[in-house]
This record gives structure tokens, C-alpha cells and sequence, in this order.
């Protein structure tokens, strides 16, 4: 079973490509076969960070049926052990992928035989961004010491998280519990996790009991990327701690990374930071997020088993 | 959601355990504050305005009410007629107790231990015949020196505890070990010193010594 890692931000320019790219470099150097698949799509440009040259097969091959598998669109890239599949396309259609298309993509993804699978989702909370985080119980989140992109990260965790509840309600037949609890107290909804968990547990302690298992499942990661000097470091830390709190959900801050102009130029050269220079802050602070991200929980391994029901 | 965080105790809303020390108290509260003050980043967008200053005034309630120890001797005890918490589980300040002047404790550092290691008697060095026979020699190895050493009854980690030169170097200079040896100028010093506390002539001892390190390579 891989372990799949959806990389997701609220908003453009934050650096998920950049970093999906680069994690994926540090797995592959770590001897793990490591899957990069780019779902930005329309504004894909994974291939880019890596190093990698024009693919040549892309995703709208299997979503155009041109191969039978998803497994033939992968193609290698410079780097060993390093695969992906390229969101880079220029149907004009595939941007907006139909229900039963993303469907599709989901059941062929979580049966690739890669240790780590990484996808690039693009910003904002579309359902193909929301959509693609259900593949998976655990999710990182990219975000700047900006308040626009605050904002939009509190904005897509909120939209992954209440999906989340709304899945796992959906599947074990929890809807008529849910609204039950909505009657009992009218501010009981999935907008207030913890105090519906609560309705929840009063009405039926073993539901509730389940429902919280299921959550305790999510393992949710933060990075602050292009963190400058002049910045306040606690930014992330604050955040997943008002995160935690207030939304009962639990949120590890990964750390800063140095906002650097040598990314610019390798972006330029379109080669990988990691090789370029490999010494920059950038690449150092991208060794320890790394670090802490490999002592992730294996739980991101267990695929929830509502992918085919997912709403 | 609001509802339960205000709801909660003043301790939990600080992120402090029930017998919190007033240094924990102040730093708590400065980092709550951090996370909620008006242009905070982080708090930024996640409430409305109206919620966010609901929450800083909470804060500061619990701040003040749990600084001051009065009030908070008062707080405490309507938690613990509402059985949340325990007598045992309270703050109680040890570091007003009375205590005699004469009788503060001091800390004995090593240093003072070092001194105990007893200086070496110089009529033992000048009146003994074995070392005296060694010093007349035209060259010493790192044999002839543990021989002196030996013969006084001294061990290394003596020397070392008055020299300050490593133990790995006192042992290569007697083992004769010629690559872990530090550069000439060092071992020099390193020489004189170790003669110096042996007392032995410490001019002697290094001559002789650097004779026969250049006779031996």
C-alpha cells in the first residue's frame, strides 16, 4: 500500500509544485519509489521544478481514454527512483474533470505499487482540490506568512476537514444522527466539529465514539514556505494551535522555509533547488520539514475505505 | 465551537496545568495573546472580529485572576466546590520560606575537589634514586617518564586534574605514540608543565625528551 500525501494550499504562487517537486527528490534519494502526480490541472507545472523534460504522456491521456491504464501514463523523470505523471495538457475541458472521472483516477491511484505518492493539487478549495485530499487520511498544507494566504489555508482546511465529517457521516449512515443532533442544539453542524461530536456522542455514545476514531485518523501537516527573515517564525505554530482549538482538529507545524531568491533562479533554469544548491537555506530548511515529515504517522497508508462512495 | 472554548476553565484557556507557577502564568499569557491580538497573522480571517475580542478579554480575565494570588486562592476554591479540582493539585509557593543566612547551601563545584589532590613532596623527587638515575640520562622516552610517575605514585587523571592536559595526551606522550602527539610548541608546554608539578627540572625534561623524539623519527 503507498502512502499518499495530497500537498495542497489556499492560494497560487505559495510554492506547493516547488515543494511536492522537491519532497519528492528527498524521497527518491532516500531510496523510496516515489510517484509525483501533478492534478493542478490547467495551471500544471510540476515537471518544471523537477527537472523534468516535456513528457510527452500526460493525465488527459487516460482521462481521454487514449490508454486503457492509469499506470501507462507514468513516465520516469532525472532524478532515480523519482516517477510522475504530468497534469500538463492543453485540452481545453479537462481543467473541470467530471465526478466520475476523478472517480476513476482515485480507485487507479491508491493501486500503484509505489511506496510514497505525492499529489500537487491546485489552490483554492474547487472540489478537484477537495476531492483528491479524500484519497487519503492525511494532508499537507502549504502556506506564506501572508494574510492572504492565512486566509485561504484556514479556508481549505476548514472545506477538507468538514468533508471529512461529512464523509464519514455519509458512509456509516450517520446523516439522520447528525440531524437529530442539529435539532438538539441548532449550532451542532459541520461547521462545529467538536461541539456536533459531542450532540453526537449524547444521542448515540458508540456512533460517536466512531466518529472520533475516524478523525483521530487525520494526520494533518503545516509548512510555512517563503518565511523571510523579518517574519514572525511562530506564525505556523500559532496557526495550528488556533487550529487545534478552536476546530478540534489535530495539526502538526512542520516549519519554516526560508524564502530565498535562488529558488527564483533555479526555478528560471529549470532545474531542482536540491541539486543546484544544495546548500541554500531553502534546501536546508527543506531537509528538516522533510525530516519531520518521514516521522508522519503510517496512518496516511490506510486508505479510507469510502473512496468509491465519496459523495 | 466558541461557545465551549470560553466556557472552558481559566487554567484551560492559558494551556496551564492547575499548579502553574506565576513565570508559567505570564508566559502563557503573553503567547495567547500573540495568537489573538488585533493584527495577528495567524488569527487573521479565522474569526470575526466580535469572537476574537471575546476571546482576548476572556484571556485577560484569566490572566489577571490567576496573577494575583489572592484572586486566585478564590478562583481555586470554586473549582474545587465544583470537584474540579483538588487541594493537592494547587499552586503552593516554595520560595518565600524563612531561611538562616549561615545556613544557605552551597553548591561544591569540582574545582574545590580539585585542590585536594595533594602537591608533590620535593624532597621525595631529589632523594630517590631510581628517578634520580633516569634525569641523568642524555634522552627520555615516554617510558622514562611513566617510570617517574609510577615511582611517585601519582595517576594520570592527577596530572590531569592539575595540568589540564587531556588524559589521550598524557598517555601518547608515555606510550610514545608519536602520531597522536599535538604540535611541537604545544608539547613543549605540555612537558613543562607535567615536569613542573612532578618537580623535576622542567628545561631537563623537555630537552631530553625532544632529543629523543628527533633521534627516533
Amino acid at each position: 500500500m503507498p502512502q499518499i500525501w495530497p500537498i495542497g494550499g489556499g492560494k497560487g504562487g505559495t510554492g506547493k509544485s516547488f515543494i511536492t517537486g522537491s519532497l519528492g527528490i528527498l524521497l527518491a534519494k532516500g531510496g523510496y519509489q516515489t510517484l509525483l502526480i501533478d492534478l493542478d490541472l490547467g495551471a500544471a507545472n510540476l515537471h518544471t521544478t523537477i527537472g523534468a523534460p516535456d513528457p510527452g504522456k500526460s493525465l488527459s491521456d487516460f482521462v481521454n481514454k487514449k490508454v486503457a491504464s492509469l499506470a501507462e501514463t507514468i513516465v520516469p523523470t532525472p532524478t532515480p527512483n523519482l516517477y510522475m505523471i504530468s497534469g500538463a495538457m492543453n485540452n481545453l475541458d479537462i481543467a473541470n474533470l467530471a465526478h466520475e472521472q476523478k472517480t476513476k483516477i482515485r480507485r487507479e491511484i491508491v493501486k500503484l505499487p509505489y511506496d510514497y505518492i505525492l499529489l500537487d493539487l491546485g489552490a483554492g478549495t474547487s472540489f478537484n482540490t477537495i476531492d483528491f485530499f479524500m484519497v487519503s487520511n492525511s494532508g499537507i498544507f502549504i502556506t506564506t506568512p501572508e494574510p492572504t494566504s492565512t486566509e485561504n489555508i484556514y479556508r481549505l482546511i476548514r472545506s477538507v476537514y468538514f468533508r471529512k465529517i461529512r464523509q464519514v457521516l455519509n458512509v456509516h449512515h450517520f446523516k439522520t444522527l447528525a440531524k437529530e443532533a442539529e435539532e438538539l442544539n441548532s449550532k451542532a453542524t459541520v461547521t462545529n466539529p467538536d461541539l456536533l461530536l459531542a450532540m453526537i456522542k449524547k444521542l448515540d455514545p458508540e456512533k460517536g465514539e466512531m466518529l472520533e476514531q475516524e478523525l483521530n485518523k487525520l494526520e494533518f501537516g503545516l509548512l510555512m514556505n517563503q518565511h523571510r527573515k523579518q517574519d514572525n517564525p511562530n506564525i505556523g505554530k500559532f496557526i495550528c494551535q488556533i487550529i487545534e482549538k478552536h476546530l478540534a482538529l489535530k495539526i502538526q507545524f512542520f516549519g519554516n522555509i526560508a524564502f530565498d531568491d535562488n529558488v527564483h533562479l533555479a526555478v528560471c533554469n529549470k532545474r531542482p533547488l536540491l541539486d543546484m544548491s544544495p546548500y541554500s537555506r531553502t534546501a536546508i530548511d527543506l531537509r528538516e520539514c522533510f525530516k519531520k515529515l518521514l516521522l508522519m504517522k503510517d496512518k496516511s497508508s490506510e486508505i479510507p475505505d469510502v473512496v468509491d462512495q465519496v459523495l | 465551537m466558541m461557545k465551549t472554548y470560553l466556557e472552558q476553565t481559566l487554567y484551560k484557556i492559558l494551556d496551564l496545568p492547575a499548579d502553574a507557577p506565576p513565570s508559567a502564568i505570564n508566559d502563557s499569557y503573553r503567547e495567547a495573546f500573540e495568537r489573538y491580538k488585533d493584527d495577528s497573522m495567524a488569527a487573521y480571517s479565522f474569526f470575526p472580529d466580535s469572537e476574537r475580542k471575546a476571546i482576548l478579554r476572556r484571556l485577560e480575565e484569566a490572566y489577571r485572576t490567576l496573577i494575583n494570588p489572592e484572586s486566585r486562592l478564590v478562583y481555586d476554591r470554586s473549582l474545587m466546590d465544583m470537584g474540579i479540582m483538588e487541594e493537592e493539585n494547587r499552586y503552593h509557593d516554595d520560595s518565600k520560606r524563612l531561611m538562616p543566612i549561615y545556613d544557605i547551601r552551597r553548591h561544591k563545584t569540582h574545582y574545590q575537589w580539585l585542590s585536594k589532590v595533594p602537591a608533590v613532596d620535593n624532597s621525595r623527587v631529589s632523594e630517590n634514586a631510581t628517578i634520580r638515575e633516569i634525569l641523568q640520562k642524555d634522552r627520555l622516552t615516554g617510558q622514562d617518564l611513566k617510570k617517574i610517575r609510577t615511582t611517585l605514585g601519582l595517576t594520570l587523571a592527577e596530572i590531569f586534574l592539575q595540568t589540564r592536559i587531556a588524559i589521550g595526551i598524557l598517555e601518547a606522550i608515555e606510550e610514545d605514540r608519536y602520531d597522536d602527539l599535538p604540535p611541537a610548541v604545544y608539547l613543549k608546554s605540555f612537558l613543562k608543565l607535567y615536569a613542573q608539578y612532578l618537580k623535576i627540572d622542567a628545561d631537563t625534561v623537555v630537552q631530553a625528551y625532544m632529543k629523543h623524539l628527533k633521534g627516533d623519527n
